[in-house]
């Protein structure tokens, strides 16, 4: 079965036009001719739907920067459509204001030419601009997504939140009216108003001026009408002046807290900054200067989403940041006349403002999920859930009065985000276009529209693309539909091109993919569609010109445990294999380990992710300073000290014996122990994954479960049990497997033989431990009995040392309360160690002490913004910290700061906007202080000295 | 005793030892014999050195040949060999995919894999096989050297095989990987084929550290000396890749760009990628180029204008992390295999050096043997002069680019991109070399010498501007002389710097536009291999190669 190409829950015929009822077949959209006009996983999935749906004429835009940035990049769309129904252009959105008009022409142009009848935008940057969904209107080309009034109303933050306040939706204190505050400061009567706005050439109507007029009403009016002609009321700096101004008043009112700047047409993380307040002891001046941050927040802002040119809406909403917050989002479907919720997503596991993992939160399944904590007595869990319910409800009926209210006539979501504890919810923004986890949400319901005259003549609707050109094209006469159940959870994991810091790194180049496997929805913008010719898995560079996004995996089950179960395998068998390639899929398993070692319904918050990394790097540390070899060894000598003891000179041949086994075995317990040092989101995942088999008796490791079975669990985990047709290297080798299926298989035959189940460890050990035979087992066998158990667990000390590594690392102190809450200990949200671990994470390049390297690959600048001079130069002494480049990755503008203080010598890369490769030298520079480097004498001693420290306790060494 | 200690056994107690079923008759017992001789070469040396092997991170040359086919393999001879144990060298017949392939491996498990008169033999009868039958060969290398208790034995061995293998060169392609640690005779053996990759965590080369160090008392790592770094920078190793597995995927992937034989044509396979597609990009990447501030001087990777022209944007490099100012790569064009020799002014401006010149003679050379038609891309300003490269030979090197060109006997065809001066023009695959088809784009330059030309077409000119400045005194002069030599080089680039004069005089057949590079070479492809009959190359052996 291949589950890329045609998936049972993704693909199907789509063609109303081939339904039996007529009323149905009225909906058939095969006149449609749809242009695509993004990019990203959603572009290769419309394609397939409006193929599935009988549309015959559909193209797509192609960007420079997805097809020629990098050789083997070609884009895999090309691989099956028609080269005439692909349109180059430059970009998908331009750069700035004026690009970004004449992209809109020629989109315009391209459709009229080429007889496209619509536009479809997917998540891109173009699909919440208004005024492409108005140009298209007003050349007669629908857009398949809200219209351009909708995204008026519900897409500008400002204006969202206006709307919110009217439909009485919960909001979060804050300043939304910054630039109508700065034009009232500047302009402090109507009189001298009307001059500037005169003066600008803006066409005003004369009684806006009137006296006893609103000056607040004719202040918007003036900046709506400057922003259609492009000319400025109030300058940046002014922007600045009120925006510290409105910020010091926010901090006084709300210590300790921090605020959230937006730019208005921001989204997905870019145009935000959060900025620090004062503590409840300090008083105006400590505020105004922390507003003195607002400087560089806006104007990074502002150039983030290419807002700074002349006549562009500046306006940046202040927000207060709720500092513990979950991310949940509502679907909505509507054509203007009604508006369908389609159940939650809750987004809280995100970094750096990215959602990496999103998860279904529906009516049923939170009701099936509380029936089930009650039935096993978790009456906390239940409550927190029983709370959850109550705002899933509250927020899906705001938010369908919401989309009613702005005429919502296609796709969108309505985002809040809810307090962890007392599931307080307030209203954060409106995304007027489909969501990257849309899937989340078609894959829980199914849309059925009946026609009002016949309830019983239907038809159904499982695709939210789908939805939105059915309402494209038939709009209001498209009924109500109800909503019905369709799997109890499905959930979303985001593969990125990012470090194991998940810090983007582009540029690696994908040789092979494992194939799909069953439950696995794969969008990744057709790099898995393998050459047409040849069958042979196209190599693939990941050029991250857009962002970091690879893939969206995505699965679906009865319960969200089972969703989690369905995800995990599917990691757990995907390997990508490449060429300076990291991803982000070990975190994904890491993570999704937690969650199904310790509740599906834990409720992390956004800053979840950033402890958790920093916990699993002090894993990471604590690996990196253990000696195998001398756990072995160590292993090896503690038996041989017990034997001695006990038989002094007798015991030779049971040290001999010893010796044997554990060369026999060396393999088998070392092999994968390596792999889970090798990869410290993999070792979080076996910590995670084998907490509930063993538990401390003081500081002894009690093993519940055999460590045998714990091995071979191990072996299972990092996806090296034995498969038929997979390359030896890659799985278990042959002689080792033969060695624990003997093990396991005797166990199973002794379990029986003592009338145990092979569960009941606790109770088989203790019955080994007895010299005498039980009942039924002959005395010699016992004897070879107890022999072979001292075999099979020989070496298994090392799966203990595992446990006490995490234990000492602290990994268990991050866990899930009974009321669901994660307690993150507070050492995690350390700053300093947070920095300190994302390095043993992702260890930056090595520098050779009188240069600084590129961090990563990308676009060098010497400079902010080209008008500013460069960040350092020839001759500039520079502290450690202290910003020294900009490198462009993945649209994000990175400042990167000086990691050890010195002097420039030379600048080696002159040219803004030059592509560099992660680890090219850009600066030549004489350090204040040389780093010493570790000898390597000194590194064996240190992990001499904390792997002897660390067996000592595992061997129960401890004096 | 004290029984509170048990001496640790991995056996299973329940388990009652299966006896061996007694041979009720002679018939039965023959056959009984018979297996056991079957079972010997895989099991006659115990676990312990597979277990070796694999705390090695290395598979046995079973587990190799099941990552390159699930199906089993035909051994040729099982037993040959003293110990009837195959003396640590499997030589069989494999089916991967459609095709027979002859195999060989070293089983490192049986003698460290190591050589001797019997091996040697073996390994020429399998070469001699696949030469007479037309199958490529596939080598997996991990022997330790000459099995010395052999002696001379197994130098004959290694002889043996050399002689059979040069035999079979140029007659069936072959694919070698280099696992383990080979020396010596291991490293040459191999290198007589045609492809070598070489994984991480593995040596060849002439001698290991050991013997370095006793005789000249240096000290080097294996990777160092013969690592995949110091292969893939010299050319010995064709591919450099991560790991075993790695190098089997990519020895399964590179065969199917080879023919079985010199007498056959590489895989045609036929293409869903439209041979007339545009090639809009190309367009794009050069109005990039050329109209950027540094203008026709602009570094361009060729490699983008082979991933434009290759159907579904597909091909294989070869040598891809040495010599980056040629690229060889395979790809296929309307589904014919390709093989492209393009100059790439992204890496050391595209002048061709010595490591260049033999990167594409071996790959040209490879290709006309094997029935491949070649597209040369060219965009260079030249050889790459100076005393280093005097020095290293650029003469030879050149000297064997420019033979392995004339030896070209498949469709030929020349692209001229940009740049095309001097020794380069006139060496590269042009009209009077053999070359089928000259295709320009616009943007071509084809010129004697690159802008210093004008003081040989503009001598007298120049002769007379040049007393006139001196005439004006020396300040005023020298910058009434540079305006003039400016001018001068506009005029050259002018009149000499583009692809008339070629055109008139038939050193081109015509200008093809960027979109129509696909469509146009497409085109030319086809009809060239519909008149082309595969065959061995004959002929007179050439000195040098």
């Amino acid at each position: 079965m291949d589950y890329y190409k045609h998936h049972p829950e993704t693909t199907a015929d789509r063609r109303l036009s081939h339904h039996p009822s007529a009323w149905a077949r009225s909906f058939a959209c095969e006149d449609v001719s749809p242009l695509v006009i993004c990019r990203g996983p959603i572009r290769k999935e419309a394609l397939d739907v409006f193929a599935e749906m009988g549309i015959t004429h559909a193209g797509i835009l192609l960007s420079e920067k997805d097809s020629i940035v990098y050789t083997h990049a070609l884009a895999p769309e090309l691989r099956r459509l028609s080269p005439e129904h692909v349109h180059r252009v430059r970009d998908y959105s331009g750069a700035t204001k004026a690009e970004r008009e004449e992209r809109l022409a020629e989109i315009v142009k391209i459709c009229k030419a080429h007889r496209y009848t619509h536009v479809f935008a997917g998540y891109g940057f173009m699909a919440e601009d208004e005024s492409l969904a108005r140009t298209l209107e007003d050349n007669g080309i629908v857009f398949i997504g809200p219209r351009s009034h909708v995204h008026a109303a519900a897409g500008k933050k400002d204006e969202a939140k206006r709307t919110a306040l009217a439909e009485s939706v919960s909001v979060t204190p804050g300043v939304d009216d910054l630039t109508t505050r700065v034009v009232l400061e500047r302009h402090p009567s109507l009189g001298s108003l009307r001059e500037a706005t005169a003066a600008l050439g803006l066409e005003l109507p004369a009684e806006l001026f009137e006296e006893g007029a609103s000056l607040r009403a004719a202040a918007e009016r003036a900046l709506e009408a400057s922003y259609r002609a492009r000319v400025d009321l109030y300058s940046v700096e002014e922007l600045i002046e009120g925006a510290k101004e409105a910020l010091a008043a926010l901090f006084v009112e709300h210590p300790g807290h921090r605020v959230r700047f937006k730019a208005i047409g921001g989204g997905g993380g870019k145009g935000q900054r959060i900025l620090a307040g004062i503590r409840a002891s300090e008083g105006i001046d400590a505020a105004r200067a922390a507003a003195k941050a607002a400087a560089d927040a806006v104007r990074e802002i502002l150039a983030e989403v290419k807002a700074g040119g002349v006549g562009d809406d500046k306006n940046i909403v202040l927000e207060l940041n709720i500092e513990e917050t979950r991310h949940n989002e509502i679907q909505l479907l509507g054509n203007g006349q009604w508006c369908v919720s389609l159940g939650g997503r809750d987004c809280s596991v995100q970094m750096h403002e990215q959602k990496l993992l999103e998860v279904s939160i529906t009516e049923e399944g939170l009701e099936s999920a509380i029936g089930r904590a009650r039935r096993e007595g978790r009456a906390e869990a239940a409550q927190t859930l029983e709370h959850d319910l109550a705002t899933l409800r509250r927020m899906e009926a705001e938010a369908e009065r919401f989309g009613l209210a702005v005429g919502l006539n296609s796709a969108s979501t309505f985002e809040c985000i809810v307090t962890p504890r007392g599931s307080k919810h307030f209203f954060m923004e409106v995304n007027t276009r489909i969501q990257v986890e849309h899937r989340v949400s078609e894959l829980c319901y199914v849309l059925r529209f009946s026609n009002p005259n016949d309830p019983r003549d239907s038809f159904e609707v499982r695709s939210i693309v789908e939805a939105m050109v059915l309402l494209a094209r038939h709009g209001e006469r498209l009924p109500r539909p109800t909503r019905v159940p369709r799997h109890g959870a499905a959930v979303e994991a985001r593969l990125n091109a990012t470090d194991r810091s998940l810090a983007p790194h582009a540029g690696g180049l994908i040789r092979s993919w494992t194939d799909p496997i069953e439950h696995e929805i794969r969008d990744d913008q057709g790099i898995s569609l393998k050459n047409p010719d040849t069958g042979v898995f196209v190599h693939y560079r990941l050029a991250g010109a857009y962002d970091s996004n690879i893939a969206l995996l995505v699965t679906y089950g009865g319960e969200r445990e089972t969703s989690y179960l369905r995800l995990l395998e599917i990691l757990r068998r995907m390997k990508l294999r490449g060429v300076d390639l990291q991803t982000n899929n070990a975190f994904h398993y890491g993570l999704v380990h937690f969650f199904v070692a310790q509740g599906v319904w834990a409720k992390p918050t956004t800053r979840f992710t950033l402890p958790y990394l920093t916990q699993v790097g002090l894993v990471a540390e604590a690996a990196e300073a253990i000696d195998l070899d001398r756990v072995f060894e160590a292993i090896e000598r503690s038996f041989a000290e017990r034997a001695r003891a006990a038989l002094g000179a007798d015991a030779a041949p049971l040290i001999a014996a010893a010796r044997a086994a554990l060369q026999l075995k060396d393999t088998l317990i070392r092999r994968p122990i390596e792999a889970l040092f090798a990869e410290p989101h993999a070792l979080s995942a076996w910590l995670s994954h084998t907490r509930s088999a063993f538990r401390f008796e003081g500081e002894r490791l009690v093993w519940t479960k055999n460590p045998l079975e714990v091995l071979e669990g191990t072996y299972w985990l990092l996806n090296m049990d034995h498969r038929a047709n997979v390359p030896a290297a890659h799985v278990i080798w042959d002689h080792d497997r033969d060695v624990l299926e003997r093990g396991l298989g005797f166990y199973r035959t002794l379990a029986s033989r003592l009338g145990l189940g092979t569960s009941d460890w606790e109770a088989i050990e203790a019955r080994l431990a007895s010299e005498e035979a039980p009942d039924g087992i002959e005395e010699a066998q016992w004897e070879r009995v107890r022999a072979s158990h001292a075999g099979f667990q020989l070496g298994l000390e090392a799966l203990a040392m595992l446990v006490h590594l995490g234990k000492e690392a602290g990994f268990y102190e991050l866990r899930v309360e009974p009321d669901l809450s994660i307690t993150i200990p507070e050492r995690l949200l350390d700053p300093a160690l947070q920095a300190r671990m994302r390095k043993v994470l992702a260890p930056p390049p090595r520098t050779s002490a009188n240069e600084i390297v590129a961090v990563s690959g990308g676009m060098f600048y010497a400079r902010e913004a080209p008008s500013l001079p460069p960040l350092v130069e020839e001759g500039t002494r520079f502290a450690a910290g202290q910003p020294l480049y900009v490198i462009e990755v993945m649209k994000m503008f990175n400042k990167v700061s000086a990691p050890f203080a010195g002097t420039i010598d030379e600048v080696l890369v002159t040219t803004d906007g030059a592509i560099v490769q992660k680890g090219q030298p850009l600066f030549r520079v004489t350090p204040d202080e040389t780093i010493v480097e570790e000898t390597e004498a000194a590194r064996k001693a240190r992990l001499a000295e904390s792997t002897d420290r660390l067996m000592a306790r595992v061997l129960g060494e401890v004096r | 005793m004290s029984s509170t200690l048990p001496i640790p056994s991995l056996d299973d107690p329940f388990l009652s030892k299966a006896e061996a079923p007694k041979a009720t008759s002679a018939y039965d017992e023959a056959l009984h014999e018979g297996k056991l001789l079957r079972e010997r070469p895989y099991t006659s040396q115990g676990l312990a050195p597979i277990a070796r092997q694999h705390q090695k991170h290395r598979m046995t040359v079973w587990e190799r040949i099941r990552v390159l086919t699930p199906e089993p393999p035909t051994v040729l001879f099982e037993n040959w060999g003293k110990n009837l144990d195959g003396a640590g060298l499997v030589t069989a017949i494999l089916r991967i995919g459609e095709r027979d392939v002859a195999m060989y491996g070293h089983d490192f498990t049986v003698r460290a894999g190591s050589m001797d008169a019997t091996n040697g033999k073996k390994l020429a009868r399998l070469f001699q096989l696949a030469g007479e039958r037309g199958l490529p060969l596939v080598g997996m290398n991990d022997s330790a050297g000459a099995y010395v208790p052999a002696g001379v034995g197994g130098l004959d061995g290694y002889a043996e095989a050399f002689t059979a293998l040069r035999r079979i060169s140029g007659v069936v392609p072959s694919i070698m990987n280099m696992f383990g640690f080979n020396a010596g005779g291991g490293s040459y053996l191999p290198r007589q084929g045609s492809f070598v990759i070489q994984p991480a965590d593995t040596f060849f080369g002439l001698t290991g550290p050991g013997v370095v160090k006793s005789v000249l008392g240096e000290d080097v790592t294996p990777d160092d000396l013969g690592g995949p770094k110091v292969h893939g920078a010299s050319g010995v190793a064709d591919l450099t890749v991560i790991d075993e597995v790695s190098a089997l995927r990519t020895t399964a992937r590179l065969l199917r760009y080879l023919p079985s034989d010199n007498r056959s044509l590489a895989p045609f396979e036929p293409t869903s990628d439209p041979l007339d597609r545009p090639t809009y990009e190309l367009d794009t990447l050069f109005r990039k180029a050329f109209d950027s501030p540094s203008g026709f001087n602009t570094p361009f990777d060729i490699s983008f204008l082979i991933q434009q022209v290759c159907d579904h944007g597909d091909y294989f490099e070869l040598q891809p992390t040495r010599a980056r100012n040629m690229v060889t790569a395979f790809g296929r064009v309307g589904g014919h295999v390709v093989g492209f020799v393009a100059n790439n002014s992204a890496f050391d401006s595209g002048q061709i050096d010595v490591a260049a010149s033999f990167k594409a003679a071996r790959f040209i050379r490879f290709a006309n043997l094997y029935n491949i038609p070649i597209i040369f891309v060219e965009d260079t300003t030249g050889f790459l002069p100076g005393r280093e490269q005097e020095s290293l030979g650029i003469v030879h090197a050149g000297r064997a680019m420019l033979d392995a060109i004339i030896d070209v006997r498949t469709p030929r065809i020349l692209l001229l991109v940009r740049n095309a001066f001097g020794g380069a023009y006139a060496s590269f695959n042009n009209y009077p070399t053999g070359a089928d088809l000259v295709l320009a784009l616009p943007t071509t330059r084809v010129a004697v010498m690159g802008p210093a030309g004008k003081e040989f077409v503009y001598k007298d000119e120049l002769r007379k501007i040049r007393a006139k400045a001196r005439q004006m005194g020396p300040e005023e002069g020298a910058l009434w002389l540079k305006d003039r030599e400016a001018e001068l080089n506009q005029r050259y680039e002018r009149e000499l710097m583009n692809p008339r004069e070629a055109l008139s005089l038939g050193s081109v057949s015509r200008i093809v536009m960027p979109v129509e590079l696909r469509a146009t070479l497409g085109r030319a492809v086809d009809f060239f291999m519909r008149h082309y009959t595969p065959s061995a190359f004959s002929g007179i052996q050439r000195e040098f190669h």
